[in-house]
């Protein structure tokens, strides 16, 4: 026997077919669609500083790093959900033409006013979930201030505020300071700041 | 998110007179709620979202989500967790001086019951 959805749901086939021509993205849970609300500056930097110390570590080797626009797809308690997550690392050998992936091995957001109880709350129950998944990292956006949350540890969050402390993550071989992330991007009502290795 | 009310608007009672300027006459030893500086309505429907619909399955999520985190507390965490339920004044005892106490400072005690009454009237109404 099927079980049939509520009418007002969309299909995942049908969201993934709209959303590969939408003007704006959405984000897809259990039948429902959510618009993304665009970035700020400071979000968008943050994002690709990040992005950018992944992308220097792993040239040459197997995973890659992916940035915003690629999609994750997972699937609990018998429904499927659709993400963009801010930064990703996977290591399953993504198709080039692939649309999502399935198989992050470290996902990051940067957290913003409107998305941060959903990235500290529902992303983080449902990353988890992931089999591959080994860290998930929150990057603050209006403090230096990075989370890391990691398989190893029990999905036991470890806070890093200071700018010398170092993010590590294994699986993927990579550690890199809280500076290192937030050179040379100014935060709301501050003044850049500095002192990461890569800031120099 | 009942509890996250009731702290809010008990520090935002508590420490209200102490942002107040100093050179300010008060004019009734007792605070009058038309006075209190509470932010306006959207400050907290901003601040406080709305929760997901009832059996939704964000509604799943957020309970799944709860019972995630409470399976992997420590006893340190469940700790912390218990004394910020019982949230008064004293609650900052570990960061301002082990004396202060209940016991050491009665009016602060009362004045403080006072305030977290006030702020459980707030949420009731």
């Amino acid at each position: 026997m099927t079980a049939l959805r509520k009418p007002d749901l969309i299909e995942l086939d049908d969201y993934l077919a709209t959303e590969a021509s939408a003007p704006v993205k959405s984000e897809y849970l259990a039948g429902e669609v959510y618009a993304m609300a665009g970035c700020t500056a400071v979000h968008n930097q943050l994002s690709l500083s990040f992005a950018g110390l992944l992308l220097a570590h792993l040239k040459g080797k197997p995973c890659r790093t992916f940035i915003s626009d690629m999609k994750v797809k997972l699937r609990y308690d018998g429904e499927d959900t659709i993400y963009y997550p801010d930064v990703m690392v996977d290591c399953s050998g993504l198709a080039p033409d692939a649309v999502l992936a399935t198989d992050p091995t470290v996902v990051a957001e940067v957290l913003s006013q409107s998305t941060e109880r959903t990235d500290r709350r529902e992303k983080w129950f449902l990353y988890r979930n992931i089999p591959a998944l080994e860290e998930y990292v929150l990057i603050d956006q209006i403090r230096p201030e990075v989370t890391v949350f990691r398989r190893s540890a029990h999905w036991s969050a470890e806070l890093l505020a200071v700018p010398d402390a170092v993010l590590d993550i294994p699986s993927i071989g990579f550690r890199c300071t809280v500076g290192d992330i937030y050179a040379g991007v100014p935060l709301p009502g501050e003044k850049p700041v500095t002192g990461g290795r890569n800031s120099a | 998110m009942r509890t996250a009310h009731i702290f809010t608007i008990s520090a935002a009672l508590f420490l209200s007179p102490l942002l107040a300027p100093a050179a300010t006459p008060s004019p009734s030893p007792t605070p009058q709620p038309d006075v209190w500086p509470l932010p306006p309505l959207e400050y907290f429907i901003e601040h406080l979202p709305a929760p997901p619909r009832a059996t939704s399955y964000r509604d799943r999520l957020d309970l799944s989500d709860a019972i995630a985190r409470q399976a992997s507390m420590t006893p340190a965490q469940m700790a912390q967790a218990q004394k910020s339920y019982a949230f008064n004044v004293f609650y900052f005892s570990d960061i301002m001086d082990p004396k202060f106490t209940a016991k050491n400072y009665p009016k602060t005690a009362a004045f403080s019951l006072l305030a977290g009454q006030a702020a459980w009237d707030i949420v009731r109404a």
